[in-house]
């Protein structure tokens, strides 16, 4: 059986120096190929900690975070970040767009980031696929929320990344955009064999993907 | 109130303190008063000393005597209106050797320091007016001859019958024909006024006791006629005079209504107590003269009085000469006659009047000396 | 109110850095403005100061039409009757070091018992007796760095005086710099037997010396004293005020910029305070009073700064105003209550009319505004506001083409420099999107990032590149001037030396004996004499070759010279054509010792020794007129093969207080100057410069905290810390270079109305145009090094900022 994309072993995760708040405790978590894992927890029940963790953005105290084979959680933070612009695809919940810059640019990030600009046409399958393809020379501040929230997911997909995070996709929309904006995803996800991992309280968000876990007192159960 | 913006008012206030100081203009020192032990005592290098008498004769010794190391030419007088209102008036010229120097190409090159000193007492509503003017004895700013004692514009000349003085200050004027009435008399020994135990604490010390004087006096607009008056003058020179240990003086110049005249110098130690060194004389309507010693009089303080700066002045005395059988009482006309320039002094007339029956017996002059400088 | 008070208090605390520059932004501005208006001061009281603290205000001052006084004419009026008090006073300049100083002597007798200096003081018997004894301040005693009771050695007329300083007195700031002596000591040791400068008298006694004072002798009263030193010194006075509004300007940049960051960042806090139902007009309220306290503070720090700066850069206006106008300012400035407030008050009106705009912005911010975001609102959009700058320039041109005076040409040159403010941000930025439309590298990426900031990013643009305009334009005005003013000086001298010496020892016998010298083969001479007004007569005796030196500005060369030497006309200098109105062919009527003398304008010559003017006359008819058989110096014209060696030593033999000074000397000696007089241009420029770097910080720092949550999605996308901190650079770099690049034509504006405009009006002379290219090399690439400093801070800190609590939903 091949490596999972993720494994995660032991995670533990303190915030603060006086009378630190134990976020995350002995959490562990595997996702093999092409899974898709929702994990779900009420505010401040540490999902973004974990995404972030899950990222490379954060080290955790003690434990273990590895993406295809790579210990993430012992690399420098140089690798880290370079391991993220090649492997990990973000999408997040107030889309984090760059105003400045088209929907093509943005899109284009990843790529640039990868020294892949070769491979802009994707870009344009992209866009086809999500439906945005006559946005593509407009800056971000002009589109709605769900077209902001397509860029957003064309951009985590656009550099064929092994794992996907996802941190609360549908949390800045309104029920119907969120509802096409999930259908959407689900369909992507499917067909590009993504693997993913997203943080979410909503209960349709979750609906799609393989697994739900539930985040308690820093650990993951399945009920 | 939060710290924070105590803090930043604290700052302000300081700011604005520092700012506002930075606008007042610099602060000079207050004037530097003179003292007369450092005028008549001290340094006397270079400088003629008075130790025994020298024949002195006249006019030429009117005349400035530029070998000693100070000298004076002092007027004081009693006048009355043509309304028959009291002035008093004093006008002094001195004279303060410089010590010799280099010997400058230059006209304004002096050897000595001038000051002249110009007072008024309107007795009518008590106010005092003094002047005060220095020049150097170059250029022919300042200087004493037979015929002239004068600085700048302030003069007076010795012309005959009358000698005439003539002072405008900005605020009055003087303008006095005086005519002496006797001649003039030596104090002390045929001139030799000694002061103190050295022999050199001593001037050389003539006065012309009784000038008639009229003329015209200026307050502010208002010129005044002078139909009466009598005037005193005092020239002395010397070097060092004051000895160690003295203070000051209080002079009494009196003229009395029988025509006898007499001059008082109580010399003051520096506790106060009276010196065995003081002197005076007493002058006859016939010009004759008695020279007094300490032994001869008592002159004791009756009233004292208190000047802004707290400084107190034996204004009123009670005066014993046992042996012209006089018993006086002399007061000051009013209390303001107060010097506050370069120099701190009292100088302003005084009635006089007999002890016993209590009548006016005469006018005169009370100057007291080394009193403010405390 | 309280709440949103303590809303902006909170704000504050959280970026003090934001608070730190605006206070530096205002303060910076305001203290240039604070000490060019207290130097300025110091130049019109220069004359007064001094004397006015040894005998009091407002006298009245007796003086010569030229020339010194006798001292006879003290001796008269003092011992008149009635007369009032009178000082009389010599003053002598000399010169201790690089310093002048006044040796100022005066009969101590003569003074108020308030003087600093008594008549009755402990010294004053020293000063009377003894040849060298002087007093001074103390201040004056530190500045020289002498011991009290030392020996102070100066220099007068080429010989050196040993000074004993025999007391220090306290106070008076107006006598620094001042040597206070005896008048029979001064006339011993500098030679001016029989001489006074002028007498003093007090200033209710006009009538008695209307009355007394023989004729031909002039009363002046300290205001015409004031005026005519504000005349003498209006020229560099308008310089310096010009320097300060336009410092002032840019520290209002700064705040604006300040102020309209500070409401991008509360505008969500606003949009929460609008929502649950504070008013606009609170909201407003709020945004003026925090700019009063904000301003107000910042002012009061600028009026300490701009006071301790006056103190310290005041000896760069002293040197040359004593140099050109042979006038000892005080050393000390005197600032007044008035003063302080005036600027103060008026920073805080700057203040807020300059951030009229961001209280608009704020008025449009609707309840319950959450996005943190700014949209960029398409304010472009208005046809006035895209034509304003070129309405701006296109009416500061008009204001100084059209008009004449000074006033206009400097309010012409502030609105042109509006409209290039207007015009730089835009401007600018489009020129950058030409450069870096094409490209997928990281430099144009950053530059495409920083597009959507361009709104906010203006005022520091602005800001800067006028900033550096200033600099770079006053830089090329001084550069050409100087080579304006070089090539008149060799043109115009000569002869191969000059002959100077001490005072008054040069005449006409002189002349006649060098005449005979068979090494040389020409003489020339002039003679000096100054006016009351500052301007100047100069009796010429000149050879054909000096002739030839002139360079005229107008009225026929041939004719001139014919009607000059038959003496019924004169030459005047551009200054004196410029400032009189005359041209060639009018009539000039001078008072002259010997009465007024009229004569025609023969032509008119360029001249920058003296911004109030020259009037030159043949030397015949000068010493005729003015009884005057003196030379200020003489030109010597050698004959070729004449050892100088040999010759340098003949002439010391014969005139052994003689100077000797080369053609190259007198190049040099007019250049130091020159250099000294504009060293202040200088001071300002970098101060200019300074405040402009606050700018750029203010705005780079700014942009940090704006654009915080792109860096970090960047980082979090996987850009590493070096390439955001690149991005970082190069946005900051890019954003100096846009400046640098809109400073360049400024610059030659500013340079081009100086030279053209303003020297003309303020001076009298015209200047060359010419393009020197030094400023703009050096100050080009110091904006892009500035840039990259002022960003390296920010990029280093943003790159190493962890991306991930940043990215947390708010």
């Amino acid at each position: 059986m091949a490596d999972p994309v993720l494994s995660i072993t032991g995670l533990q995760r303190r915030f603060g120096t006086t009378g630190p708040v134990q976020v995350l405790d002995d959490l562990s978590l595997e996702l093999s190929a092409g899974e898709r894992v929702a994990v779900m927890g009420s505010s401040g029940s540490g999902k973004t900690t974990l995404l972030h963790l899950a990222a490379g953005m954060d080290t955790p105290d003690t434990g273990e975070v590895r993406v295809g084979g790579h210990l993430l959680s012992t690399l420098a933070e140089p690798e880290r970040t370079r391991f993220r612009a090649r492997y990990i695809g973000l999408v997040f919940q107030d889309f984090n767009l760059i105003d400045s810059l088209s929907v093509r640019e943005n899109i284009e990030l990843p790529l640039w980031l990868n020294q892949a600009l070769d491979e802009r046409r994707r870009i344009a399958e992209l866009a086809d696929e999500l439906g945005i393809a006559a946005l593509l020379d407009r800056l971000p501040e002009k589109l709605s929320g769900g077209e902001k929230q397509r860029v957003a997911i064309a951009r985590a997909l656009v550099h064929r990344p092994a794992l996907i995070l996802a941190d609360e996709p549908t949390g800045s929309l309104d029920q119907t955009t969120a509802e096409g904006v999930l259908a959407l995803f689900d369909r992507i996800t499917r067909q590009y064999g993504v693997t993913l991992l997203m943080v979410t309280h909503n209960d349709e968000a979750a609906a799609l993907c393989d697994r739900v876990l539930h985040l308690r007192h820093g650990r993951l159960s399945e009920d | 109130m939060r710290l924070d913006i105590v803090i930043v008012l604290i700052l302000v206030l300081l700011t604005g303190t520092w700012l506002a100081w930075q606008t007042l203009p610099p602060q000079a020192p207050g004037p530097e008063r003179l003292r007369v032990q450092n005028l008549m005592g001290g340094q006397s290098d270079g400088f003629r000393r008075v130790t025994e008498p020298v024949p002195l004769s006249f006019p030429e010794d009117h005349a400035q005597h530029p070998e000693y190391q100070n000298e004076w030419w002092y007027f004081t007088g009693n006048l009355e209106t043509a309304t028959g209102e009291r002035l008093g008036y004093q006008y002094t010229l001195f004279r303060f050797a410089l010590s010799p120097g280099e010997a400058l190409n230059s006209a304004w090159e002096t050897d000595a320091i001038w000051m002249a000193h110009l007072a008024l007492s309107d007795g009518r509503n008590q106010r005092f007016f003094q002047s005060e003017r220095f020049a150097r004895g170059a250029l022919g700013l300042a200087g004493a001859d037979e015929q002239r004692w004068w600085l700048r514009d302030w003069e007076v000349r010795l012309g005959e019958p009358a000698w005439r003085l003539v002072a405008e200050a900005e605020a009055f004027a003087l303008d006095l024909n005086l005519s002496p009435q006797r001649p003039l008399v030596l104090q002390g020994d045929a001139g030799y006024s000694r002061k103190g135990p050295d022999r050199a604490n001593a001037s050389l010390y003539y006065s012309i006791t009784r000038l008639a004087t009229t003329g015209k006096v200026r307050i502010g607009d208002e010129v005044l006629e002078v139909v009466d008056g009598l005037s005193w003058l005092d020239r002395e020179w010397g070097s060092n005079q004051l000895a160690e240990g003295q203070a000051g003086w209080d002079w009494f110049a009196i003229q009395l209504e029988d025509g006898r005249d007499l001059m008082l110098a109580r010399l003051r130690n520096d506790d106060g107590s009276d010196s065995e060194w003081s002197y005076g004389l007493l002058v006859e309507p016939d010009g004759s003269s008695r020279y007094l010693t300490d032994k001869d009089y008592t002159a004791t303080t009756h009233r004292w009085w208190t000047d802004a700066k707290g400084d107190r002045w034996p204004l009123d005395w009670e005066i014993d000469l046992p042996a012209a059988d006089l018993k006086l009482r002399t007061r000051a006309v009013f209390d303001e006659q107060h010097w506050q320039q370069s120099v701190d002094y009292w100088e302003g007339m005084i009635d006089v009047h007999d002890r016993a029956s209590g009548e006016s017996i005469g006018r005169g002059y009370l100057e007291l000396s080394g009193y403010g400088e405390g | 109110m309280q709440l949103l008070l303590e809303s902006s208090r909170r704000f504050f605390y959280r970026h003090p850095g934001q608070l730190l520059l605006a206070l530096i932004g205002i303060a910076a501005g305001v203290a240039v403005v604070t000490g060019v208006a207290l130097m300025r001061d110091v130049l019109i009281d220069a004359l007064d100061s001094a004397t006015e603290s040894l005998s009091g205000s407002e006298m009245l001052r007796i003086t010569a039409p030229s020339g010194p006084l006798d001292e006879d004419l003290f001796r008269t009026l003092a011992t008149l009757p009635g007369a009032p008090a009178l000082l009389p006073v010599l003053s002598s300049r000399v010169r201790y070091g690089n310093r002048m100083l006044e040796l100022l002597a005066v009969d101590p007798l003569s003074l108020e018992r308030s003087s600093p200096v008594r008549p009755t003081g402990s010294a004053t018997g020293q000063l009377l007796t003894q040849a060298n004894a002087a007093v001074v301040t103390e201040r004056t005693l530190e500045r020289l760095n002498v011991d009290p009771n030392g020996v102070l050695q100066v220099r007068h007329s080429g010989e050196t005086l040993n000074l004993d300083i025999v007391a220090s007195i306290s106070g008076g700031r107006e006598l620094d710099d001042r040597i206070i002596m005896d008048l029979a000591a001064a006339q011993h040791l500098t030679g001016r037997q029989g001489e006074l400068s002028f007498i003093e008298a007090a200033a209710g006694s006009r009538a008695w010396l209307e009355e007394h004072l023989p004729d031909g002798l002039e009363l002046v009263d300290a205001e015409q004293r004031r005026d005519s030193a504000a005349a003498l010194t209006a020229g560099m006075r308008a310089n310096l005020t010009a320097m300060s509004l336009l410092s002032l300007a840019v520290g209002l940049f700064v705040i604006y910029s300040v102020l309209a960051f500070l409401l991008v960042q509360r505008r969500r806090t606003i949009g929460m305070l609008r929502a649950v139902g504070v008013t606009q007009g609170h909201i407003q309220g709020l945004l003026a009073l925090e700019t009063m306290i904000l301003a107000g503070l910042g002012a009061l720090a600028g009026l300490v700064l701009g006071t301790l700066m006056a103190t310290a850069l005041l000896e760069l206006v002293r040197q040359p105003v004593a140099e050109l106008y042979r006038m000892v300012a005080s050393a000390g400035i005197r600032p007044t209550v008035g003063l302080y407030a005036a600027v103060w008050i008026m920073a805080v009106i700057m203040a807020l009319a300059s951030v009229l705009g961001v209280l608009r912005e704020a008025q449009r911010i609707p309840p319950g505004q959450l996005a943190r975001t700014v949209h960029e609102g398409n304010s472009s959009g208005s046809r006035l506001w895209r034509w304003l700058p070129v309405l701006l320039l296109a009416l500061g041109a008009l204001l100084i083409v059209g008009t004449r005076g000074l006033a206009p040409v400097m309010a012409g040159l502030f609105v042109m420099l509006s409209g290039c403010a207007l015009l730089a941000p835009a401007t600018g930025m489009q020129l950058l999107r030409l450069i870096s439309a094409r490209g997928d590298g990281l430099v144009p990426r950053a530059i495409k990032m920083l597009m959507s900031s361009r709104q906010r990013l203006a005022p520091a643009v602005s800001a800067l590149s006028l900033a550096l305009a200033l600099s770079a334009g006053v830089g090329m005005m001084v550069l050409g001037f100087r080579a304006t003013v070089d090539d008149w000086v060799s043109r115009l001298i000569s002869a191969d030396v000059y002959l100077t010496v001490s005072q008054g020892q040069l005449g006409s016998a002189d002349v006649e004996t060098l005449r005979n010298w068979p090494e040389l083969e020409m003489l020339t001479s002039s003679r000096q004499v100054r006016l009351d007004d500052g301007s100047m007569v100069v009796g010429y005796d000149l050879n054909p070759k000096a002739w030839a030196a002139f360079e005229w500005v107008s009225g026929s060369k041939e004719a001139a010279r014919p009607a000059v030497e038959s003496g019924a006309a004169v030459l005047l200098t551009e200054p004196m054509a410029r400032r009189t109105g005359l041209k060639p062919g009018d009539r000039i009527d001078l008072a002259t010792p010997s009465g007024p003398a009229s004569f025609e304008v023969a032509a008119v010559y360029r001249d920058y020794s003296n911004d109030r003017g020259l009037v030159g006359l043949i030397g015949w008819r000068f010493r005729e007129l003015w009884q005057d058989e003196q030379r200020d110096s003489i030109g010597l014209y050698l004959r070729p093969g004449t050892e100088i060696e040999a010759f340098e030593t003949k002439i010391l033999d014969a005139f052994p207080a003689g100077n000797l000074t080369t053609r190259e000397q007198v190049r040099e000696q007019t250049l130091a100057v020159f250099d000294r007089t504009f060293r202040i241009s200088w001071a300002l420029a970098i101060l200019v410069g300074m405040i402009a770097a606050i700018a750029l910080i203010s705005a780079l720092l700014a942009l940090g905290l704006e654009r915080g949550r792109e860096y970090a999605t960047l980082r979090a996308l996987g850009l590493p810390r070096r390439g955001l901190a690149g991005v970082v650079l190069t946005q900051t770099t890019s954003l100096a270079a846009i400046a640098a690049i809109m400073a360049v034509p400024f610059s030659m504006l500013i340079h081009a109305v100086l030279s053209l405009a303003v020297q003309p009006r303020a001076f009298g002379w015209s200047v060359a145009l010419t393009w020197p290219w030094q400023p703009l090399a050096v100050i080009v690439p110091l904006a892009l090094i500035l840039g990259a400093l002022a960003g390296a801070y920010p990029a280093w800190k943003i790159a190493s900022r962890d991306p991930a609590p940043l990215l947390r939903a708010s």
